[in-house]
């Protein structure tokens, strides 16, 4: 096989055996690799309503197809499973090199079932694997277990792993790899960690064979060369993801003191420029990639002077920043570097900090409740004391280790209004009062409250369209118009292909469909054209979508937090707007193929997509 | 004459300015010293603009480049001298006064044509490249990215002045354009 090696591992951990599978072609064709393939696998072999942490739930790593090719920014994996934050389908996703290790080490994927007895690891060595104790290791960080495996297997290895955080289950606990790269959301180090699995290493120097190389030299230096003297590109590299802080607040949504206003008075402390003055090292970039949108930092100034890492990122910045209403920029890394450290996704630790503060001011968390800390917002050191705690599941740590959802269950007194999460999943940074399309987005996303998935922040917030789909221009950010409601349908359905060939998404701003399809074409060899890209993003969404639905999501569970439907933003170029979903979700499910009263794809939809063996799944009639 | 800067120039130039406008209706000709001025004054005036350009700092000229599509004899170079959400001045300039500028972004007149008129996006069309910062600089492309929607809204805002654009023309007033270009370029260096 082109682009994929054509194999997995199947490493059960209860009685630790380990096979290796073929990848049959037509399943590749199908789904490609990364998300798609992971998906299939996880739909076909995880029984609805299993514990998320039980021995039923499978991990399951896949490299994307175009990965380790050179494709520019290709380099990307996936890893699904059932999430525990949310109880239904959940993807993440990491950059850096760890997903082309595995790929050279001989194996697309790897799927893990069952439970270990004892902490292990598991390593391949070009194509060698065994499953080691790792009692030595379980109770340390990622650093630490990073250096003792690559002093123990040699420093050519590369890591994924969990931290504590993972290890003691905290709900969004997050996988990661070269360090500071995390597969961060849904909880999937708590999964890894119920499996008492606590490293993937991973070496190799495999071939990944390319069927028309002369082909792929030309797109693939075509695209090099956009991004060579490209204003978005050096925006990327020169800021970060960080770019977007202040492009977000100028319009007024950028969600500060836990989403009560949009507005920050301090964005310029916490800005791209800010970022750079204070902490920057130098930009750094995932595999192949010629955007280079890391951040290599150091603590400069302060009570953690002279500590090194990765990031923070857009996402960590404002809501470890504004959300929690820090203008410290030096808290913010080292908050950063804790949650890199004891593997916990960033985004739902910031925002249930953020969502305690809210709580804690409002007397619905009182300090006793909260072991005798004041929980106030802009309060730096309760920040990283609270990430500590979290990782740990110490005194209060244990309750907000649980995520918004739970919380606000648990301590009720309105607190529900407040709990910015969909379907459990906590929001990333971007309101979506002041950019109402961002809302359905959401809404109806197949992991939960996620920007990523279809990233429609693009073309409102940054006014960018994405060239990977036909229409992606929003006319006017602050109106709901239902004919856009295709756009977010497109844009799902075009970045879960990126998902599934392992290609970041930066590069649907510069790259067109028919760009995608020819280096998906020249590497695989497959008659694969725009047609294809649009069909087999359609049937992984709509795949995902009957795993959802077969756990028991309904079209209820398709909403916003009270939050961003009822109350007005107070302030800023949105002042006065809230999210009107009903007027987006509607021509959305048209648009979807989805029955309006129950939120399922239609059998008529999961017929056109080849999808015939779901619709007894999730009509009833047929047991998994 | 040709001292673009000078007293001298800037008076007559604001003279010829005042003179245009008192003769020529609105819509105003795109590329005109009027059409520049209306631009200046809107920019001025608009409190979107205030808002998300207030960190702004550096000149900026969008340079037309002529092609044969345009029928211009030559490229065309609209200065505008802005600094936090303020907007001194925008002019028709010179080559040299066009290319000193802090940021020089470039592409076809046809380009800039469709961006005004909104039939192309002007984000895509920097993401793609067909609108450039010449010559590319790292650090300042960075900003321009950072400052994307203050450069929305300035597109915006020159695209609602006019919609009157020289190569639309019959060919009779056309060429009367065109002999207008040249006495601006005789007479200011334009």
């Amino acid at each position: 096989m082109f682009g994929l090696m054509g194999k997995i591992l199947r490493v059960n951990l209860t009685d630790g055996k380990i096979f290796q599978e073929e990848i049959p072609e037509e399943m590749a064709k199908k789904y490609l690799g990364g998300r798609g393939l992971a998906s299939r696998y996880l739909f076909d072999e995880v029984k609805p309503k299993i514990s998320p942490l039980g021995p039923e739930n499978k991990l399951i790593f896949m490299s994307g197809l175009l990965t380790g090719t050179l494709s520019p920014s290709a380099a990307r994996y996936s890893v699904v499973a059932k999430s525990p934050l949310t109880g239904i389908w959940a993807q993440s996703n990491s950059g850096g090199r760890w997903g082309v290790d595995l790929k050279q080490s001989g194996f697309d994927g790897i799927i893990f079932e069952g439970i270990s007895e004892k902490p292990v690891c598991l390593v391949i060595d070009d194509g060698d694997i065994e499953l080691r104790d790792a009692g030595d290791l379980w109770g340390k960080n990622v650093s630490e277990t990073t250096e003792i495996l690559k002093e123990t297997l040699g420093d050519k290895f590369n890591i994924a792993s969990i931290g504590m955080a993972g290890e003691k289950l905290v709900k969004y606990a997050a996988i990661m790899n070269d360090l500071h790269r995390a597969a961060g959301r849904c909880g999937l180090g708590a999964v890894m960690g119920s499996k008492r699995l606590k490293a993937v290493a991973v070496k190799g120097r495999k071939e990944i064979k390319i069927a028309d190389k002369i082909t792929f030299k030309e797109v693939s230096k075509k695209q090099y060369d956009l991004l060579g003297e490209n204003i978005l590109g050096a925006g990327l590299q020169g800021y970060g993801t960080n770019l977007v802080l202040d492009i977000v607040n100028v319009c007024g949504g950028l969600p500060t003191r836990n989403w009560q206003t949009g507005v920050c008075t301090y964005a310029e402390e916490i800005n791209g420029e800010a970022l750079n003055e204070k902490v920057l090292v130098e930009a750094v970039g995932c595999f192949a990639c010629p955007i280079k949108c890391g951040r290599d930092t150091e603590i400069k100034k302060g009570p953690h002077k002279g500590l090194k890492g990765e990031g923070p990122e857009y996402e960590t910045v404002a809501i470890l920043g504004a959300m929690c209403d820090n203008s410290d920029m030096e808290a913010i890394t080292m908050a950063n570097y804790l949650c890199n450290d004891y593997g916990l996704d960033t985004i739902s630790c910031g925002s249930t900090i953020a969502f305690t503060m809210e709580c804690f001011e409002k007397g619905i968390l009182t300090k006793d409740a909260a072991g005798g800390m004041e929980i106030c917002f802009g309060d730096t050191e309760t920040i990283l004391a609270l990430v500590h705690k979290i990782a740990r599941r110490e005194g209060v740590g244990d309750l907000l280790a649980e995520g918004t959802r739970v919380m606000a269950q648990r301590l009720g007194q309105g607190s529900e209004r407040f709990a910015m999460n969909v379907k459990g999943l906590e929001l990333p940074a971007y309101d979506s009062r002041a950019a109402k399309i961002t809302g359905l987005a959401f809404a109806t996303a197949n992991r939960g409250g996620d920007h990523i998935t279809g990233y429609v922040q693009g073309p409102t917030y940054l006014a960018s369209p994405f060239l990977v789909i036909e229409e992606s221009e929003i006319q006017d950010p602050l109106m709901e118009n239902p004919e856009e409601a295709k756009v977010v349908k497109d844009l799902e359905d075009a970045l879960t292909v990126f998902d599934a060939v392992g290609l970041c998404k930066f590069m649907g701003m510069t790259s067109d469909a028919q760009e995608i399809t020819q280096i998906i074409a020249a590497v695989t060899g497959w008659d694969f054209g725009i047609e294809a890209f649009r069909k087999i993003g359609e049937r992984i969404y709509n795949l995902e979508r009957a795993f959802n639905n077969r756990e028991g999501l309904t079209r209820g569970d398709d909403t916003l937090p009270k939050r961003l439907l009822e109350d007005p933003l107070p302030e800023g170029p949105a002042q006065g707007h809230v999210n009107h979903l009903d007027i987006l979700l509607d021509p959305y499910y048209e648009f979807r193929g989805w029955d309006k009263a129950t939120g399922k794809p239609t059998p008529e939809k999961l017929k056109e997509l080849g999808l015939d063996d779901v619709i007894g799944q999730i009509y009833g009639g047929v047991a998994q | 004459m040709n001292n673009a800067g000078s007293e001298d120039w800037e008076e007559k130039y604001a003279k010829l300015v005042t003179n245009r406008k008192a003769s020529q209706s609105k819509p105003y000709m795109v590329l005109s010293p009027e059409w520049a001025s209306e631009i200046e004054e809107k920019i001025q005036n608009d409190r979107r603009y205030q808002e998300v350009a207030k960190t702004w700092e550096g000149s900026v000229t969008l340079v037309f480049k002529a092609d044969s599509a345009s029928g211009l004899d030559g490229d065309l170079f609209v200065f505008m001298d802005l600094w936090h959400g303020q907007c001194h001045s925008v002019k028709m300039v010179p080559s040299e006064m066009g290319r000193s500028a802090d940021y020089v972004l470039e592409a076809s007149y046809d380009r800039w044509k469709r961006v005004l008129k909104k039939d192309l996006n002007v984000v895509r069309e920097i993401a793609t490249n067909k609108l450039k910062l010449v010559p590319f600089n790292f650090k300042k492309a960075a900003k321009l990215a950072a400052a994307a929607q203050a450069a929305i809204r300035l597109v915006d805002l020159a695209g609602e002045v006019s919609d009157k654009f020289p190569d639309d023309l019959e060919p009779e007033a056309f060429l009367g354009f065109k002999a207008f270009l040249q006495e601006l370029k005789t007479d200011f260096g334009i």
